[in-house]
């Protein structure tokens, strides 16, 4: 009786196996360390369309960046206060990243300020009262080759000590941003993320751009922001 | 000597405001202190200028991780005492600082810090 189940037996487990690879391959593979492949004098729209709100804050930010750049000992921006800088602002920086895709979410680490970000991947929405973050709350799905996430709840614009941007410019965002990325693996060596940012406060319509990464053969290392503050070089230090 | 740069896929963090890149200095000098730290890398070199005084300068690099990965630098890479020549941008506050590009070490090795090869 057991022998003529034992056919049955393998064939599910062929039909069970079979499964679970189709399924792994459902899943586009954008694991390892990737860097980006543009500017960081850029934003992701030239010349973004500011409401009132925004080109008010945008006159009061000194950036370190692009034609308005400052002294790092007269700059506002939050890189230089080693606090993070949100999406997609932080893709901006020279550093590396590495994206590590997990079963229930997808972890993506940055050198940069050695900062971290989960994306929940397990079909939740965002939660009911929010938890303002200087990252924000992310959630994703895969849609074919393509992981989409959306970010929300990210701490907008405070002060003038206290500016949070969509880039290393000075173009502000509020509490009600919210951020869509579509990444996906272009070839080997490439990856794709089209950014769409709604902030009805601060821009007019919805902003997108593309953004495009490298595949490096780097091991992430340790980066201490807070090491700024040890410099000894007169253009470092921030007063 | 390696003078153009093949790309620059690294930046400083305000290399365009605090230092004037359409200049290029040379310092010669005893290094005093090297500060192998995040975001920016510093040297300090002790140099006699033709009044025979002692002038200290500083140096700003990338930092440890462009350095490490590219160059293979560490906290190691200077020593009090050694002595390094550095071309760089000045300063545009006329201070004695640099942005370094090139360094070339007393054994005649030059590494340009500014262009990774990537």
């Amino acid at each position: 009786m057991l022998l003529k189940k034992l056919p049955d037996f393998f064939l599910w487990t062929l039909l069970y196996l079979y499964g679970s690879v189709s399924n792994a391959q459902s899943t586009p593979d954008l694991s390892g360390v990737w860097q980006r492949n543009f500017s960081g004098n850029s934003s992701l729209v030239p010349a973004p369309p500011m409401t009132p709100w925004a080109q008010e804050r945008f006159n009061l930010s000194k950036p370190l960046h692009g034609p308005r750049t400052a002294s790092a000992t007269a700059s506002n921006a939050a890189e230089i206060q080693c606090f993070p800088m949100g999406f997609p602002a932080t893709y901006y920086r020279p550093r590396p990243f590495e994206i590590l895709q997990l079963p229930n979410r997808v972890v993506m680490l940055f050198e940069v300020g050695n900062f971290w970000r989960i994306v929940y991947m397990d079909g939740r929405d965002f939660p009911e009262v929010p938890l303002h973050s200087w990252n924000g709350y992310s959630i994703g799905h895969y849609e074919g080759d393509t992981l989409v996430i959306e970010t929300r709840h990210i701490l907008g614009w405070e002060s003038e000590n206290q500016q949070r941007w969509i880039d290393r410019l000075g173009h502000p965002f509020s509490d009600e941003i919210s951020i869509i990325e579509r990444i996906r693996r272009v070839d080997d060596e490439t990856m794709e993320n089209e950014v769409s940012i709604h902030d009805p406060i601060a821009y007019e319509g919805v902003l997108t751009g593309t953004l495009n990464f490298i595949k490096k053969e780097y091991e992430l290392a340790e980066f201490v922001c807070q090491e700024l503050m040890l410099s000894d070089l007169p253009e470092m230090r921030p007063e | 000597m390696l003078t153009t740069m093949a790309s620059v896929s690294i930046e400083a963090h305000h290399a365009i405001s605090a230092y004037d890149r359409s200049t290029n200095i040379t310092i010669s000098g005893t290094v005093s202190k090297w500060q192998f730290i995040n975001p920016h890398a510093g040297l300090w070199l002790d140099m006699t200028n033709e009044n025979e005084e002692t002038e200290e300068w500083s140096a700003e690099f990338q930092g440890t991780l462009d350095l490490y990965r590219h160059f293979k630098f560490n906290k190691d890479t200077f020593k009090p005492g050694d002595q390094i020549t550095l071309i760089g941008h000045p300063a545009k506050t006329g201070d004695t600082t640099m942005s370094a590009r090139i360094v070339i070490f007393a054994d005649g090795k030059e590494v340009d810090v500014r262009s990774a090869p990537d």
